[in-house]
Order: C-alpha cells, then sequence, then structure tokens
C-alpha cells in the first residue's frame, strides 16, 4: 500500500471532530422541570444501555466516515492488486518511438521494425490506466513532437502513432529523452509519470548513453523509464552507398565526369563482388556501373563511376547496388543522391598583382592560367586583368576571382567584392611578395571578416630548396580535399612549400561579423620541423576558407607561382585542388539542391515573387506540398521543412514547368551502422522489455506503477458509512 | 403561584354544573333535608311533597296537575331527601406545580375544588376543604353556609403546594377522622405509590363513603413531546436526569398509560367514579360531562 497523496493522511486527525461534537452536544441540553420523573427515570432504565450502544456505534461511524475521507483524499494505491475491477493509477506518459532509418529495416521473419514499434506503441497506449495522458514524441537525431503535450485524448495519440513514418536520420535518443523529461518534470501531479523509449536498440542510438544516465537518475522515483526493444535482437550485417562526390569538382557538359562512390560494409563477414550502378535522372539503364570485388567487414571502398552530361541544367545522379541481393533490407543506404548543374563553360578571373615581367611565365598568375585552361577552348574561360582594373570590371559573370600577389585594394574595391560574395561569387587569395599583410589583415580580416585567417609573418626561406613543408598525407577532413583520403587519388604530400604566411585555425568569435562564416581549414601542412623528415602529424593550415554573404572565400598560405613553393607545377596536385576548390564554389551556389535530411530545402525568389506560391513533390510519400512565399532575411523564399526522407524531391514554381528542378536529400550514414547496444550497456534504472518475447507487458507495467488507485473504493465506502450513519441515525432516533 | 380567588370559579363551568347538580350517586347520610336520598328516612317513600320548580329541575318531575289547577310549576319529590357533605381533598404537593401551559395542575385543581364547593354548597348541601401534600395542610371543615364558599376560596387561594405528596395517609386518616357517610372528592396527579393509594381510597369506601376521583394529568405528561437532548429536574425527590426524550417516548406513554389504567381499574373495581382530567381542556367540559356521568348513572340506580 501506498499513498500518492500522504501528506492528506494528516486528515485522519481529524477523527477526533466528531468525538469532540459529540462531547459539545452533551453539554448542549434543555433543563425541564418535571413532575412524572419516576416514568422518565423507568423509560430512561430501560433503554440507557441501549443508547449508549447506539451513540457508541454512530460516534464510531462517524470517526471512521472522517478517517476513511482522509484516506481517500491521501489516494492509497497497492500494488498486491490484480483485478483491473479496482481501476488504474492514472499516468502521465511520453511514447518515445525511434522512427530513424533503421528501423525501416525488414526482419528475417519478414517484419518491419517500425511497424511492430508501431504495435509496440500502441500496446503501451492501451496498458495506460484510463483517464492517462500521453505525449508522443518521432525521435532521432531530432525530436519531433507530434504530440508535444501530454493529451487525455488518446484516440488522437493511437492516431499519430498510426500517422508517423519513418524518417531517414541517424538516432541519438537522448535529445527525445531529455524533452520528455523536461515537459514530464515540472508537472504538478501526483499521477505516476513514465517515459516509454520504443527502439530498435542500434548502438549509435545510444551513444549519449551517460547523459540519458544522469538524466534517470536525477527523476530516480518521479518517473518511470521503460525502453522496448524492438526488431532482431542480433544485428544484420548492412552494405551502404555512404557517399558519392563529383572528383574534378566541377560539371562541363560533354565531359567525362568522375563520381567517387564510398561503399561501406557494416557487416562482420567480407563482402565480395559487390556491383555499383550509376543513373542519371529517370534513366532505366545504368550510366555505369563498377564491380568490387571486396569490401572487407568493417572497411570502406572509394570506386570511380563516369558519365557525360549532354547539355547545360540540373541533374539527379544516383549511386546504387545493382544486385537485389546486395540490395539489404535496410533499402535507405542501398542508394545514395546528388544533384549536380551541368554547365557549358565556367568563368574565372585572375587578378595579377605581379604582372610586371615581359614574359607571361614570370606573371604570378600564369601557373593557375595553364591549370585552369590549358587549352584555348577550355570549358573554363580564364580573364587576366590587374587589379586596377577590378573597378570597371563586371564581377557576377565570373564564378571565382583569385587574387595573386595583389598588393591592396582600394575601398571601392571592398564594396565590389562584398557585392560579389553575396551575388554568390568565389574568391580565392594567394600571397606573394608584394601583398601587404598589414592591410589584408586589418581590412580584409579584421574589419570585413572577409579572409578566413589573418596572414601571419612569412616564414621559411623561398631561396634554398633543402628545407621545406609538405601537404597533409591523410586524414582529409574537408570535402574539397576528402577524395585525397583515397590512395588511388593521388596525394597533395609531394608538393613542397618553402615559404608561407602561417594561418590562424583558431580566431577570436568576436571577430565573427554578420555575414562572415566560421573559418575552415581545408588542407593542413605535415606538422614536423624544417628539413626534419617526421610524418604523421598534422600540422597547421595551408588553406582555410570561410563563407561570406552566399559566397566563399578560400586563402592559401603560400604564392600562385613558384616562388615559395612547387605546388603550382605539380599538376596532378594543383589542376584537381583547383577544380575541387572552384566546383565547391559553383556547388557552394547550389549548396541548397544536396541537402542533409531534416534541413529546410530554400528557394529564394525575386523581390517581385513575394506572393509566389510553388510546390515540392515527395516521391517516397507520393505527396505534393504546397509552398507559400515567406519572407526571410528580408527575401521573399519558399522554404519546405519536411525533409526527412532521403531520395530526390521536384520543386516547381505554380504554373511554371520551365523552373522545375530536383534537389537531393542525404540521409545520416551513420545511421547505417546496424550494431545493438547490449542490454547491460542501457540505463541504470530503466525498465529494458524484449518486445517480441514479452508476452505479459501490460501486467509488468501496471505492477511496476503504484498499483490499483484505491481511492474510490475508499469513497465508496465512505459514501455506503455515510448512508447507513444517516439510516441509523434517524432508525436510532426514533421512539422506542 | 398566586392565585386571585375570582380565577377559581370558571363561570361556564359553574353554570353549567349548577343546572346538572351534584347528586349522590348513592344514599347518603345528611343531617339537613336536601335534595339526598336518606337511608334512614324509613317512610314516604314513593311521594313526599310538591317543590316549587327551579331553573334546571327535570321537567319530567313537573306536576302538570298542580299546574293546571294552579298555574304554577310544581315538582313532585318523591323520597325523603337530606343533605350530605362533599369532602373535597386537593392534592397540594410540588408535583402538581408542574404546568406546560398557563395553568398548573394544582391551579386546575384548585378550580376543580372551588366549583365544586359553589355547586355543592349552591344545593345548600354541606362542604369540606381539604389541601394536603404528606398530610393535610389546610383544612375549611364543613360548612352549609354559601357564605362559607368564601373562607374555602381564601384558603384555595392562598396555598402554595411544597413537599412530597403522601395520598395514602391522607385517605386514612380522613377516613378515620369521618366516620358519616358522605363524598370524598379527590383531586391529585396520584404520583404516589399506587397500591397504598387505592389502600386509601378502600379505606373511604369501606367506611361507605361515596368517592369520586379526579386525576390530574398535564397534556404533556400523557403525550411527552419534548425533542433534543432534556434534563428532566424533578419537582420532588429525583435526580436530575438527562436524556433523548424521543427515544423513549415510546416507553415512557407506555409506562405513563399502565399507570393510568392501573389508578383507573383500582378506581373502578371500587365503586369510585374515575374522571381522567386533562390540564389543557376547558373544566366547563370535564366538569358537565361528569355530572350528566353522574345524572345517568344516578337514574340507573334510582329505577
Amino acid at each position: 500500500m501506498s499513498f500518492l497523496n500522504a501528506i492528506m493522511l494528516a486528515g485522519i486527525a481529524a477523527v477526533s471532530v466528531p468525538i469532540i461534537i459529540h462531547l459539545l452536544n452533551r453539554r448542549k441540553f434543555k433543563t425541564i422541570t418535571w413532575a412524572a420523573m419516576k416514568f422518565v427515570k423507568l423509560s430512561v432504565d430501560q433503554n440507557q444501555r441501549r443508547m449508549r450502544i447506539e451513540d457508541l456505534i454512530l460516534l464510531l461511524i462517524r470517526c471512521a466516515l472522517v478517517a476513511l475521507l482522509a484516506l481517500a483524499l491521501a489516494r492509497p494505491a497497492s500494488k498486491d492488486t490484480v483485478s483491473d475491477a479496482l481501476g488504474q493509477t492514472k499516468v502521465t506518459a511520453f511514447v518515445i518511438l525511434d522512427n530513424s532509418y533503421s528501423m525501416d529495416l525488414q526482419g528475417r521473419d519478414g517484419k518491419n521494425t517500425f511497424e511492430e514499434a508501431r504495435s509496440a506503441a500502441q500496446e503501451t497506449l492501451k496498458a495506460l490506466p484510463s483517464g492517462s495522458a500521453v505525449g508522443i514524441l518521432l525521435a532521432s537525431d531530432i525530436v519531433q513532437g507530434v504530440i508535444d503535450e501530454p493529451t487525455y485524448d488518446l484516440n488522437q495519440a493511437e492516431q499519430a502513432i498510426k500517422d508517423a513514418k519513418v524518417g531517414h536520420h541517424a538516432t541519438d535518443l537522448y535529445p527525445a529523452v531529455e524533452y520528455a523529461v523536461k515537459a514530464l518534470k515540472p508537472l504538478q501531479t501526483a499521477q505516476p509519470k513514465e517515459v516509454y523509449v520504443i527502439t530498435d536498440g542500434q548502438a549509435s542510438g545510444w551513444r549519449q548513453n551517460s547523459e540519458i544516465q544522469q538524466l534517470i537518475a536525477d527523476n530516480k522515483g518521479s518517473i518511470n523509464f521503460y525502453v522496448l526493444r524492438v526488431g532482431e535482437d542480433d544485428f544484420q550485417a548492412n552494405l551502404a552507398v555512404t557517399k558519392m562526390d563529383i572528383s574534378s569538382g566541377l560539371t562541363p557538359i560533354n565531359h567525362p565526369l568522375r563520381f567517387e562512390v564510398e561503399i561501406a560494409n557494416y557487416g562482420v563477414n567480407e563482402r565480395q563482388d559487390v556491383m555499383v550502378d550509376l543513373f542519371v535522372n529517370d534513366e532505366e539503364s545504368p550510366r555505369d556501373q563498377v564491380n568490387i570485388p571486396s569490401v572487407v567487414a568493417g572497411g570502406t571502398v572509394m570506386v570511380p563511376l563516369f558519365t557525360r552530361l549532354e547539355k547545360e541544367g540540373y541533374y539527379a545522379i544516383r549511386a546504387a547496388f545493382k544486385d537485389p541481393e546486395q540490395a539489404d533490407p535496410l533499402a535507405a543506404d542501398n542508394k545514395n543522391h546528388l544533384v549536380v548543374r551541368a554547365v557549358k563553360e565556367l568563368r574565372v578571373l585572375l587578378l595579377d598583382g605581379d604582372q610586371k615581367g615581359s614574359d607571361v611565365r614570370d606573371h604570378e598568375s600564369f601557373f593557375l592560367q595553364v591549370a585552369l585552361s590549358p587549352v584555348a577552348d577550355h570549358y573554363v574561360q580564364v580573364d587576366v586583368k590587374a587589379p586596377e582594373e577590378l573597378t570597371k570590371t563586371g564581377l557576377e559573370r565570373y564564378t571565382t576571382v583569385i587574387m595573386t600577389n595583389v598588393p591592396r585594394f582600394q575601398e571601392s574595391d571592398i564594396d565590389l567584392i562584398k557585392n560579389y560574395l553575396r551575388g554568390g561569387g568565389g574568391l580565392i587569395f594567394y600571397p606573394g611578395d608584394k601583398v601587404d599583410r598589414e592591410y589584408y589583415n586589418e581590412e580584409l580580416f579584421s574589419r570585413h571578416g572577409i579572409l578566413p585567417s589573418p596572414w601571419g609573418m612569412a616564414v621559411g626561406d623561398a631561396g634554398q630548396d633543402e628545407r621545406y613543408i609538405e601537404f597533409q598525407k591523410r586524414a582529409f577532413e574537408h570535402p574539397v580535399t576528402s577524395p585525397w583520403n583515397n590512395p588511388e587519388f593521388g596525394s597533395l604530400g609531394v608538393a613542397r612549400t618553402f615559404r608561407w604566411h602561417p594561418l590562424e585555425e583558431k580566431v577570436d568569435r568576436e571577430l565573427k561579423l554578420k555575414e562572415s562564416g566560421l573559418p575552415r581549414v581545408v588542407l593542413r601542412y605535415e606538422k614536423k620541423a624544417l628539413g626534419v623528415q617526421k610524418e604523421g602529424e598534422l600540422g597547421g593550415p595551408a588553406i582555410m576558407e570561410r563563407n561570406w554573404g552566399k559566397g566563399k572565400v578560400y586563402q592559401f598560405s603560400s604564392t600562385a607561382d613558384t616562388d615559395w613553393c612547387d605546388l603550382p607545377i605539380r599538376g596532378a596536385s594543383v589542376v584537381p585542388l583547383i577544380y575541387r576548390i572552384i566546383g565547391s564554389i559553383q556547388a557552394n551556389q547550389d549548396s541548397g539542391l544536396n541537402l542533409k535530411v531534416g534541413q529546410p530545402f530554400r528557394k529564394t525568389l525575386a523581390v517581385h515573387q513575394s506572393s509566389a506560391e510553388g510546390f515540392v513533390f515527395d516521391p517516397g510519400l507520393s505527396r505534393t506540398n504546397n509552398l507559400t512565399a515567406q519572407t526571410i532575411n528580408g527575401e521573399p523564399v519558399l522554404q519546405f521543412e519536411d525533409t526527412h526522407r532521403a531520395g530526390f524531391y521536384s520543386f516547381q514554381l505554380k504554373g511554371r514547368a520551365a523552373t522545375a528542378q530536383r534537389f537531393a536529400v542525404q540521409p545520416n550514414q551513420r545511421e547505417s551502422d546496424l550494431r545493438k547496444v547490449a542490454d547491460g550497456d542501457l540505463p541504470v534504472g530503466a525498465d529494458v522489455i524484449r518486445w517480441k518475447s514479452n508476452s505479459d507487458f501490460k501486467d509488468m507495467v501496471q505492477k511496476k506503477r503504484v498499483g490499483a488507485e484505491l481511492w474510490l473504493w475508499v469513497l465508496g465506502i465512505v459514501l455506503l458509512l455515510a448512508g447507513l450513519e444517516t439510516f441509523l441515525a434517524q432508525k436510532f432516533s426514533q421512539s422506542k | 403561584m398566586d392565585v386571585k380567588q375570582a380565577d377559581l370559579l370558571d363561570s361556564e363551568a359553574i353554570s353549567r354544573a349548577e343546572a346538572l347538580g351534584l347528586h349522590a350517586r348513592y344514599v347518603v347520610e345528611g343531617y339537613m333535608s336536601g335534595e339526598h336520598k336518606s337511608p334512614y328516612r324509613g317512610f314516604a317513600v314513593e311521594f313526599a311533597q310538591h317543590r316549587e320548580y327551579t331553573h334546571g329541575d327535570d321537567t319530567r318531575h313537573i306536576d302538570w296537575k298542580v299546574e293546571a289547577r294552579t298555574d304554577r310549576l310544581f315538582v313532585k319529590q318523591y323520597e325523603q331527601e337530606t343533605n350530605y357533605v362533599a369532602n373535597i381533598l386537593l392534592d397540594g404537593s410540588e408535583s402538581m406545580m408542574y404546568a406546560s401551559g398557563s395553568h398548573t395542575k394544582l391551579q386546575y385543581g384548585k378550580m376543580i375544588a372551588a366549583v365544586l364547593s359553589f355547586i355543592i354548597l349552591h344545593q345548600r348541601d354541606a362542604v369540606a376543604l381539604g389541601i394536603f401534600d404528606e398530610d393535610i395542610k389546610d383544612y375549611a371543615p364543613r360548612s352549609d353556609s354559601k357564605a362559607s364558599i368564601n373562607d374555602i376560596m381564601s384558603r384555595l387561594a392562598a396555598f402554595k403546594g411544597s413537599e412530597e405528596t403522601d395520598i395514602a395517609t391522607t385517605l386514612h386518616n380522613m377516613a378515620i377522622q369521618t366516620p358519616r357517610r358522605g363524598i370524598f372528592v379527590i383531586i391529585s396527579d396520584f404520583f404516589d405509590e399506587e397500591e397504598n393509594v387505592m389502600e386509601g381510597i378502600q379505606h373511604l369506601r369501606f367506611i361507605g363513603h361515596e368517592v369520586i376521583v379526579f386525576h390530574t394529568l398535564d397534556p404533556y405528561e400523557l403525550e411527552f413531546p419534548f425533542n433534543g437532548l432534556v434534563e428532566f429536574n424533578g419537582l420532588e425527590n429525583i435526580p436530575r436526569i438527562l436524556t433523548r426524550p424521543a427515544e423513549i417516548r415510546q416507553t415512557y406513554q407506555r409506562e405513563f398509560d399502565a399507570f393510568q389504567s392501573r389508578i383507573k381499574e383500582g378506581c373502578e373495581k371500587n365503586g369510585v367514579h374515575y374522571v381522567l382530567v386533562d390540564t389543557s381542556e376547558p373544566l366547563a367540559q370535564i366538569m358537565s360531562n361528569y355530572l350528566s356521568f353522574r345524572i345517568r348513572t344516578s337514574k340507573g340506580k334510582q329505577q
């Protein structure tokens, strides 16, 4: 027996009230002077014993009434009661339904894990006592509060569970558990509080296990936690297409384009002869396919797939497993999507700050010019101009503007550059002996936040060739350089740098200006003393970048020509590197077309289109979503937020077929690792229930609660006693 | 309670009762010729004399022949009528002091005594009045003088009861002190030992007295209508009792009815007229009811 409102037990002291009233009443009487006393005495003698007993009975009933009323208000509950007839204690609960894409797994028994989770959630609702309140959260690495505040309408909760869909997010259960606890904790209710986490037990979902453990410990006694494990007990092998990238960076039409596709084996066994196809748009036949002889257990393989794009425009590129057997039961990661924009030509402006020599090969930008546009009718068109020509040059037609050894800029140039960046342009800064470092650091870094880093004092000696520094050879993190993680892609480490301006990667965040993005390192030097060969440790940045406005700014630490380094003459390194940089600038302009799950799709409109409408077709759900323009940062924008499933989506402005374009949503690759967490590794204090093998879930949770609440029964007894008291009081007061 | 003499005489009761007269139910031994049969007469049993009709005489006794001759109304007197002595005994004990309404039982008893005295004297019979509790506390010796009514009234008005009652002793004493047959009118609530009371009455009857009992009770004593918690404070020497009267009413009424029945049956068994006097009822009604009953029963005797 326990009490949900134990403080009310103090009310039992009120049993003294009937006794006091009884005693007080005995002092309140009329006095009558009477003659026929012997008859009164005779009558009293005959009735005294009976009247005393009746008085005692009534007094006891009244005391019991008061005591039982206090008991009912204290809301007694009994765990021993097994009968539903007594009614269960109402609870306030949150059901957290894991809807990450591992839940979409088809089990060996043919059952879909999420279907099983849904039925577990429905059973959980049924196990809630009548009158309970429940909230429903869909949990992945985001929390979707389908019913974010507990509702008493269990039908609504049931419908919400029926309508729940698997998203293609990864799992992280901590935010959802934290949300539920924060919502339950302040509720001033004596009702038991419960949190049900219904999940497949994927290990990655519990990576914040210690934080969850802390939440459970902090709320021990006030919130009961249950983990309902659905799906297979052991994990299945999973082969996934985890990445796809265009290695050349640029997407010119009628040129072979190389797509780097990463295949990961999340199983415990080696997979052999894995066939991967490359599809363009809705074509049924693959443009290319590759056979991977072996993917070792736990390993990844990067493979190239090639195609040509015939005309300008957007293309939906899809890499997928060919063999249905390889297309394992977790379908979401058996393919990867990318939207690219094919261009006929791409224009680059080289602002050369050192064109004094008569031989163009002595010009600062010569090697870049050759690297970018090796032949006359190359798809990359390069214009070389002197810095002073910047003012009269329209920058809008250039994808990228490269500043090589430009000493400094006019104030008007800065405005020009900023407007260019705001429009989505790309800038690359190379240092050189003519560069006014102080000016750059003061104006372009500190004042305008355009440069990702200040240039440090130049170090190294360009006049010798024995002491140099090399680029990193492994652990490339930036998307521009990540292909070099694959040794088949070549190596950047062969290039030598003799003199450079050190870049700072830890920038004072207070310097971050309104339109400036956070600086990121693109490429690092090896960490080694000059001339001392000790590979392996990564050193300071060689190239950094940052977003500015809608554009992107890259900053090199060494020169564009061979004065300080030999990168410009290492064609195998410099060409793909600069192409990928320019490609990233172009891709940045189209960045809204390749999204991660949950990232909203935004289509910025012209000012006059503020009342435009559009729609997005979601092929995964075969659903068309209408969009209405809204103003974001002063610009009319059509925004679509329901990008919780991977795949290609179609967007179009209403009534304007020409505006149709696709955008791709990628799943979170972390979710492809289907390894399960062991029950023993789950937080202590949570009841772990294997849904498949548990047949008495309802009984179990009911017993776990405080049991049956008995106040209604006690109140019933109170009412019965009150009726009995009234009856007896009337009966006893009748003349005898 | 101070009672004025005038209050004791209920004019309506007197007017009704006077017409009916208080006839001795049995032959009494009178010391004056009166309206009552004398057992010592021994002659002129059939017709004795004519007497001029007075208001209230039974019209059946009018001698119409005499009326035809004289144009005056005379009634025939068949036997020798004699004067009787009515000994009125009024219980003045403390229990008679109870009143639920405006009159205590004692006051009501005083009124009965006064009315009866007035009527009897008016009939030229003699009245003796005794007021008692444990013993005779006040006594007006017998008198047939109409003027003695004032003395009786004064005594009644002046009396204030206080002590306990002892009816039996009083009756025995009166029986011894009154050897000549007469009428005894006892006005009391009889809240005493019933057996002793009946023995006293039997003593009176043994000597040959006619006895009339006016059992004087308050309506509340009959109904016991109290509610709530009540402390009864005894008028005589019984301790206070705290009880809820509603819950014992039936028992009380049962016991009280049994008491009353015992008194009544005891009276009837000894040839005593029993009159229940409810002090809430008008005295006139009680007196007329009894006197008409008395006439009916005396006629039956004559026939």
